[in-house]
């Protein structure tokens, strides 16, 4: 009940708070802004054994286990500032991170750096992610895994920075965020199948131009031929170098839209479109991709996947589709 | 997330070296079969570590645990005890050590062996132990902050070295509270450290007693004097007076005496002088007793005294005793009241009480009483006179060795027969002759000597100063002090028990290591001596540092008006400083600019405030012109500026800081 009244009303004002406090950047140093520090339950209970030894001595009238409490006390304190210290002056800077598809994990590269000192069992994640811990005295890289949540750009929210170090009395943390640019395409749906091939016109007669599948002929050697289309056994039997020629019906290409994709909504067909986009390039059939407002032209190759699948991640139908999603 | 970590191996093994450690010093309090559990524990957890050894199963477990409780329950009699909770604390401190896997049981361990830590402290607060015991506390914090590394490996030095800094710079912090925090007096009665094994006079005297004492060179207490010191012979310090003897021992009356014709007011007073009792004058010794427990009540004054310290009253013997034993260290001041010896009555029934001697044996000694009772007049200080003539006449030496006398008549033989033995030989002799022919006499036992440190006015009185004499009663003149030992052996008075013993018997043969044996060779007494100073100033500022002790120290240093408030405003304010400096310390970046980068980064100032901020990796002068596009105004000066500036920053020419200045002025 509590927790679904703070992620209905206190969250959002966390979450605009913090946007103001820490805002996204490529780089983010912690510093006293960003930084916060609270008793974890160790310090709780390393108080509360202070307090019995400060009853203990007062039973006993012991002025050494007076001072003994008191140094416990006095270490909590200390220990407040070196955990503080501990986070403080760390930069994080975002290096880069692959592309990939919504619920894939994207492989983050950070760069931790310290500019001064050194940094003990510095932890840092994203929630619900993997989690690393490092220690690092001046320039620590690191890799994260984070699964993507929806498609644009890859906003993976706030990344929790903590550190309990050194006497886990206190945790100090921050929530970073941190640009990066990587972009999330849709989740590929491979259930329906691949709509098929209609061609160009009506009965334009069969166009072809020149492809891989069908054997056509032969033509001389030309020294930018593919060295797997030489007639190797026409070679050995007449000492002619000749290379084969294949042909590809035009009508062959596969031309892929929003409407032919069935049901659900506009992320579901998005989807569809994206495991079409994979099927025909692993089956190496041109396809073109025409969306409102958008169109590739028909090709084939990873260079077209690719402005395939950024056009479906960056595809919005009117509305703002920015993906990101924080988590507190 | 934490706590459920494992434990890493290095911080395993601090641990390990914490707990073997931290049950050093209570050792003495726990039964021995704990401490082996301890040892066990540590050496199966490091077969565990080597890969040689399995986690115990739960029966096994649970059967240590049976055998941890039942030794507590066998040893300790009562039950409830400070020991025994010590004892069942360190049992489970050792077996948590079996089952300890994640941070979390880490955790528990390491703050068990704060809690040790404190209870060691009760039985012990001599300066080594407390020294020791910060060692342990720095291997504590070392294997605290083992646990929250994320490596490995915690490398011993730079764990130590880091446990150690971070106790330092808890030091001034703690050292404020300890000053400034107000004390509590105890909330409730607790079981208090048991004393009943310690060495120390006891209120039976049977001459094997102080045979013993003479062999320990423990600490019994320090006085210090505010004026004049005694010399060596004036120091007779007084703890018990044996005025009961039944023939084999000399025996103290207690609480509970009675006699006829007595009220309980003539035997116990708060104030000897208001009873009547006699009537004090003004001694010219002031002093200052800091005595060691004992577990028993006595306490110790310099001769007779006439004035009761806080908590203890006044036996008629004229001795001091404290309401309750005293099981922690004590300090109490004399303020020099001694009892004027012509006021001190001798009522029947007390007179009775030092003249009783067993009807029967000793007869040759009875005789003996009586015929130098009558060739000395019938005068008691004449007739002790020629007793200690006798002593220092005929044939009677002083050793610590004695031969047994026979019990039935240990007096006769002794004066005929042996002729051999010590102080309480000596004094029970004496004092029977007396009684033997009607004297009043008694038995005074205490220490007699002691150390004196002068630069401190200080004496220091061991278990090995440990001495018995008489008190006569003569008519008029009151109670009267006669030590036969110093007839026989005047070194012993004036020089102590070493040179009394001379060459013949080796001096404290328990104790081959002892300092004080070593006080002929410079250096080793040299450290000895300052090495007891700073332990009577160690126990005499800060171990006494009670709640009275502080308040009077407080209203002295801040003023007693507003007392209260002044001390919350001075703690408040000090904890404040401190973390203020501590924090400065720690984590102020010291950015050590140049005077260029000083000019540079004004200008990166002056630029962001009209919204141009350099991108990351942007060069100077590609920013400068990225400025001049957007802002023609700026060309001319921003240009100039940073002409200057490149050719001052890399052109490695004599920087010509003034004119850089006044081309940023004028941007």
């Amino acid at each position: 009940m509590i927790k679904k009244v703070f992620n209905q009303r206190i969250k959002p004002y966390f979450i605009n708070w913090l946007d103001r406090r820490i805002p996204p950047a490529a780089q983010v140093t912690l510093d006293q802004k960003r930084i916060f520090i609270l008793p974890t339950k160790g310090g709780y209970i390393w108080l509360s054994v202070a307090a019995l030894i400060f009853i203990l001595a007062a039973n006993y009238t012991n002025s050494l286990a007076f001072g003994l409490s008191f140094f416990m006390i006095s270490l909590f304190m200390l220990s407040i500032l070196h955990t503080w210290r501990n986070l403080a002056g760390i930069t994080l800077v975002s290096k880069s991170a692959e592309s990939g598809h919504v619920e894939e994990l994207i492989a983050v590269r950070l760069q931790l750096q310290s500019s001064d000192r050194e940094r003990q069992a510095v932890r840092l994640g994203w929630p619900d992610n993997e989690q690393v811990t490092y220690s690092f005295e001046s320039n620590q890289d690191c890799t994260l895994l984070v699964k993507a949540k929806a498609r644009g750009w890859f906003q993976p929210g706030r990344m929790r920075v903590e550190s309990v170090y050194p006497l886990g009395f206190c945790r100090a943390w921050s929530w970073v965020q941190l640009e990066m640019h990587a972009l999330i395409y849709p989740k590929p749906d491979f259930s329906q199948p691949v709509p098929n091939s209609k061609g160009g016109g009506d009965e334009a007669g069969i166009q072809t131009q020149s492809g891989q599948d069908d054997f056509a002929g032969f033509r001389r050697y030309k020294a930018s031929d593919l060295s797997g289309h030489v007639d190797w056994k026409g070679y050995a039997r007449t000492s002619e170098l000749n290379t084969k020629l294949f042909e590809e019906p035009v009508g062959q290409q596969i031309r892929l839209s929003l409407q032919q994709a069935q049901g659900g909504g506009l992320e579901e067909k998005l989807s569809t479109l994206a495991g079409w986009c994979l099927q025909c390039e692993s089956s190496n059939k041109p396809y073109s991709l025409s969306l409102p407002g958008v169109e590739v032209a028909a090709n084939v190759g990873q260079q077209h996947l690719k402005e395939c699948l950024e056009v479906l991640a960056l595809f919005t139908s009117g509305r703002d589709n920015s993906g990101g999603e924080y988590v507190g | 997330m934490l706590g459920n970590a494992l434990v890493s191996r290095a911080s395993t093994l601090w641990l390990i070296a914490a707990l073997l450690l931290v049950l050093l010093p209570i050792w003495r309090q726990v039964p021995t079969l704990i401490i082996l559990l301890g040892c066990l524990s540590a050496g199966w957890r490091i077969a565990i570590l080597l890969g040689r050894g399995h986690w115990p199963p739960f029966w096994l477990r649970f059967g240590l645990i049976l055998i941890a409780l039942s030794s507590v329950v066998v040893t300790f009699k009562p039950l409830i005890s400070l020991e025994s909770s010590v004892s069942i604390l360190a049992a489970g401190y050792a077996l948590k050590l079996l089952e300890m896997r994640n941070q979390r049981d880490a955790l528990v361990v390491i703050y068990i062996g704060y809690f040790l830590v404190a209870t060691a402290v009760l039985f012990s607060q001599t300066l080594l132990q407390t020294v020791y015991l910060m060692c342990c506390l720095v291997i504590l914090i070392a294997a605290q902050q083992g646990l929250f590394r994320a490596t490995d490996s915690s490398p011993i030095a730079s764990s130590v070295r880091f446990a150690g800094s971070l106790a330092l710079q808890a030091a001034p912090l703690t050292i404020l509270l300890f000053v400034l925090v107000p004390r509590m007096g105890p909330l409730w009665s607790v079981p208090l450290p048991d004393n009943s094994a310690r060495t120390g006079l006891t209120d039976a005297m049977t001459p094997g007693d102080i045979a013993r004492l003479s062999r320990s060179d423990e600490l019994v207490f320090r006085a210090r004097f505010s004026g004049d010191v005694p010399v060596a012979n004036q120091r007779y310090w007084r703890a018990i007076v044996l005025d009961q003897f039944d023939g084999k021992t000399w025996k103290q009356s207690n609480k509970s005496f009675s006699a006829s014709d007595m009220s309980p007011s003539d035997w116990l007073s708060k104030e000897p002088e208001n009873s009547g009792w006699w009537k004090n004058r003004q001694g010219s010794y002031q002093y200052e007793v800091m005595m060691e427990p004992t577990g028993r009540p006595w306490m110790y004054t310099l001769g007779t005294a006439g004035a009761v310290a806080e908590n203890s009253f006044f036996y008629r013997t004229m001795r001091l005793a404290a309401d309750q034993p005293i099981d922690s260290r004590r300090l109490y001041s004399m303020d020099g009241a001694v009892p004027q010896a012509r006021s001190v009555s001798m009522p029947d029934w007390l007179s009775e009480l030092n003249t009783q001697i067993p009807d029967v044996g000793n007869d040759r000694s009875r005789h003996y009483a009586l015929k130098i009772f009558n060739q000395s007049g019938q005068d008691p200080v004449k007739m002790a006179g020629r007793l200690l003539s006798l002593f220092r006449q005929d044939d009677f030496y002083y050793t610590l060795s004695p031969p047994l006398y026979d019990q039935a008549s240990s007096i006769d033989e002794f004066l005929f027969g042996g002729q051999r033995g010590f102080c309480a030989h000596y004094a029970g002799a004496f004092v029977y002759l007396m009684r033997a022919a009607g004297i009043p006499a008694r038995v005074i036992g205490g220490y007699q000597g002691g150390e004196l440190k002068e630069d401190e006015n200080l004496i220091q009185v061991r278990q090995f100063d440990a001495h018995a004499w008489a008190e006569i009663w003569v008519a008029g003149q009151g109670w009267l002090r006669f030590d036969p030992t110093a007839a026989v052996s005047p070194q012993r008075i004036e020089s102590g028990l070493e040179a009394a013993i001379g060459g013949s018997e080796t001096f404290l043969p328990d104790s081959p290591l002892s300092l004080y044996r070593y006080r002929e060779l410079g250096v080793i007494n040299q450290v000895r001596l300052a090495f007891e100073k700073a332990e009577y100033q160690w126990q005499r500022s800060v171990v006494n540092f009670r709640q009275d002790e502080q308040e009077a120290f407080l209203r002295n240093l801040l003023g007693n008006k507003d007392f209260y408030w002044r001390q919350g405003m001075a703690l408040t304010l000090g904890v404040s400083l401190i973390l203020a400096l501590l924090s400065l310390t720690l984590l102020y970046r010291r950015q050590s600019l140049s005077p260029l980068q000083k000019i540079y980064s004004s200008f990166l100032k002056k630029m962001a405030r009209r919204g141009f901020v350099p991108h990351d990796g942007e060069a100077e002068l590609s920013f400068a012109h990225r400025i001049t596009m957007s802002d023609k105004a700026l060309e001319e000066p921003v240009l100039a500026f940073i002409d200057e500036y490149i050719k001052a920053a890399y052109q490695k020419e004599c920087a010509d800081l003034i004119r850089l200045k006044r081309l940023l002025a004028c941007i």
